[in-house]
C-alpha cells in the first residue's frame, strides 16, 4: 500500500490504526455517506446496548415508524443490510401482491425489431445493458458468470424517459398482462454513460401506466435518496407533485441556498 | 398516525394539506427502495411500501443475517436527524456544494479547450469528455468492462495525483461533510488535471 502510495504520490495517515490514504475531497467512494461522522456515535452507543441480537430491536420499530413518517401513501417498511436486497425484495413482494410474474426495467437500447419488448431467450443477440438495481444474477444480465436465462427471464425492458416504450412492454410480447412491477431507477445512470435525469412527464406517466395495468411502481432511489430533492420526501415525490429538481445547471441558486451558505458545519 | 405527522411537519397550517397530501400518497411509488445515504455508510437498506402491498409484504420470506442489526438502525436513525433538521440543510448545502463543483468543472473545461458533459442532479454529478463518446467502445457495456473513456480516465488519475478521487465511469457523490474548502482545493486541482489531459491528447 505505501509502496502505491508513493507511486501516486499519496500521503498516507494512520487514523485508528489504519493507513488510510490522504484524500481531501473523495468523490465516489462516499457513495453511502450523506452526513458527517457523528452519526458513528450512535451507531456504537447502539453497538454497546447489544450489536450481535438475532431479533429486532425497539431501533427496528423505531426506524420503520421514521421512514413511512417521511411521506404520504408510506405504510409499512422493511429493512435490509444493503439495496441488492431490498431490490430483491421488491421483485418477491410485487409478484407476492399482483400474481403477476415479469419486471420491466430499463434497457440502454429501445429493443429492435419493431416496438416488440426483449423479454428474454434470444440467446444470439448480446444483452443491452440494462439499468443497475443490484448485484444478485437476476440483476446482472451480461455480466460473466451469469447465466442468460437467469437474468433475463420474466423481465422486459423499456427505454428511460420513453413512456411509450413503457406501454409497449406492457401491452405487447411475452410480459403483457403479465406484468407485476414497473422498476424505474432514481434516475438512469448506465455505467460509463452520461447521468439522464427523470422527466416530470414520466414520473406521472409511469404512475398512470401501474394503476391502468394493475402493476406496482417501484422506485429504486438506492443512489438518489437524501440527495436529490427538496426533502426526505425523495425526488420522485417532488417531480409528480411538480417541483422538478435541483440541477447543477440552475446557476441561479434559489436564494435560500445562498442564505445558507455557511450554516452547515459538520466535522 | 404517520400521515398526521406528516401534515403537522410539513403543511402546519395549510388549509388543504390534507388534500394535498392525498394527491401525494396517490401519486407516490408503490414500492420505494432505499439505501446508501440512509445511514450514512452503515450497512442498512429499507423498502417502503404502500397499504396495497402492505399483505403481500407480510407473508413473503424477507429475512437474512444481519438484517436486524441494530447499529445501522441506529446509524440510519442519526443520519435522517442529521438530514432533516434545519429545514433539510444538509441537504441544500449538498446539492449547493455539487452545483458549485459542476458549474466549476464546466468553467475549467471551457478555458482548456474541451468539449465536456457535466450530468446527473446537482449532489450526484458526472462529468463526460465529448470525444470520449466518440470512441467506439465508450460505455456500451452495462458492466465494468468494455467501457472505454481515455480522457475521463487520464483526467480522474491526474486528479487522484492531487488528491482528489473520482471516478471516470461512475456518477459521483457528494455528501453534506464536503465543504467550501473542499470544493475550491477540488477545483484548483482540476485546473491542472485538465491540463495534463491536453497533454495527453496527442498520445490518445
Amino acid at each position: 500500500m505505501q509502496r502505491i502510495a508513493a507511486q501516486l504520490q499519496l500521503k498516507l495517515i494512520l487514523l485508528n490504526g489504519l493507513y488510510i490514504y490522504k484524500f481531501i475531497c473523495i468523490l465516489v467512494v462516499l457513495d453511502g455517506l450523506s452526513c458527517g461522522y457523528q452519526v458513528d456515535a450512535a451507531a456504537a452507543a447502539a453497538q454497546q446496548r447489544g450489536g450481535v441480537l438475532t431479533g429486532p430491536t425497539d431501533l427496528s420499530v423505531e426506524l420503520a415508524e421514521r421512514l413511512v413518517s417521511l411521506r404520504p401513501g408510506a405504510d409499512w417498511a422493511l429493512m435490509a443490510k444493503n439495496g441488492t436486497d431490498v431490490t430483491s425484495l421488491a421483485r418477491t413482494v410485487a409478484r407476492a401482491t399482483t400474481g403477476k410474474r415479469f419486471i420491466l426495467r430499463e434497457h440502454a437500447q429501445p429493443s429492435s425489431s419493431s416496438s416488440s419488448p426483449s423479454s428474454s431467450s434470444s440467446s444470439s443477440s448480446p444483452p443491452a445493458a440494462a439499468a443497475y438495481h443490484g448485484a444478485s444474477n437476476v440483476w446482472a444480465r451480461g455480466s460473466p458468470g451469469v447465466l442468460d436465462p437467469e437474468g433475463a427471464a420474466f423481465e422486459a425492458g423499456y427505454t428511460y424517459n420513453d413512456f411509450a416504450s413503457v406501454e409497449a412492454a406492457l401491452t405487447q410480447g411475452q410480459a403483457a398482462g403479465d406484468v407485476a412491477a414497473i422498476f424505474v431507477g432514481g434516475c438512469s445512470y448506465m455505467y460509463s454513460k452520461p447521468t439522464v435525469e427523470p422527466t416530470p412527464e414520466f414520473a406521472k406517466g409511469l404512475r398512470a401506466l401501474a394503476d391502468k395495468h394493475g402493476c406496482l411502481l417501484v422506485v429504486d432511489e438506492i443512489r438518489t435518496n437524501f440527495r436529490v430533492g427538496q426533502s426526505l420526501q425523495g425526488h420522485w415525490a417532488d417531480l409528480v407533485a411538480g417541483k422538478g429538481l435541483l440541477l447543477f445547471r440552475s446557476k441561479n441558486l434559489p436564494a435560500y441556498h445562498i442564505s445558507l451558505l455557511f450554516t452547515l458545519q459538520f466535522p | 398516525m404517520h400521515l398526521l405527522a406528516f401534515l403537522e411537519d410539513a403543511n402546519a397550517g395549510a388549509v388543504d394539506s390534507a388534500a394535498a397530501a392525498a394527491t401525494a400518497a396517490r401519486l407516490a411509488p408503490d414500492l420505494h427502495c432505499l439505501c446508501k445515504a440512509l445511514a450514512n455508510g452503515h450497512p442498512l437498506a429499507a423498502l417502503v411500501g404502500s397499504a396495497a402491498s402492505r399483505d403481500a409484504a407480510a407473508s413473503v420470506t424477507a429475512t437474512g443475517t444481519y438484517w436486524l442489526a441494530p447499529a445501522p438502525m441506529a446509524a440510519a436513525l442519526a443520519t435522517l436527524d442529521a438530514l432533516a433538521s434545519n429545514d433539510c440543510a444538509a441537504l441544500r448545502h449538498t446539492q449547493r456544494v455539487g452545483s458549485e463543483l459542476s458549474t466549476g468543472l464546466l468553467d475549467l473545461a471551457q478555458s482548456h479547450d474541451f468539449a465536456v458533459t457535466m450530468s446527473g442532479p446537482a449532489a450526484m454529478p458526472f462529468l463526460t469528455f465529448d470525444a470520449d463518446d466518440d470512441d467506439a467502445n465508450a460505455g456500451n457495456s452495462g458492466h465494468h468492462h468494455g467501457a472505454s473513456r481515455p480522457r475521463g480516465e487520464a483526467f480522474c488519475a491526474a486528479w487522484a495525483s492531487e488528491g482528489v478521487w473520482a471516478h471516470p465511469h461512475h456518477n459521483w457523490y457528494l455528501s453534506a461533510a464536503h465543504s467550501e474548502k473542499d470544493i475550491s482545493f477540488a477545483l484548483d486541482a482540476a485546473d491542472r488535471a485538465f491540463r495534463a489531459v491536453a497533454a495527453m491528447e496527442t498520445t490518445i
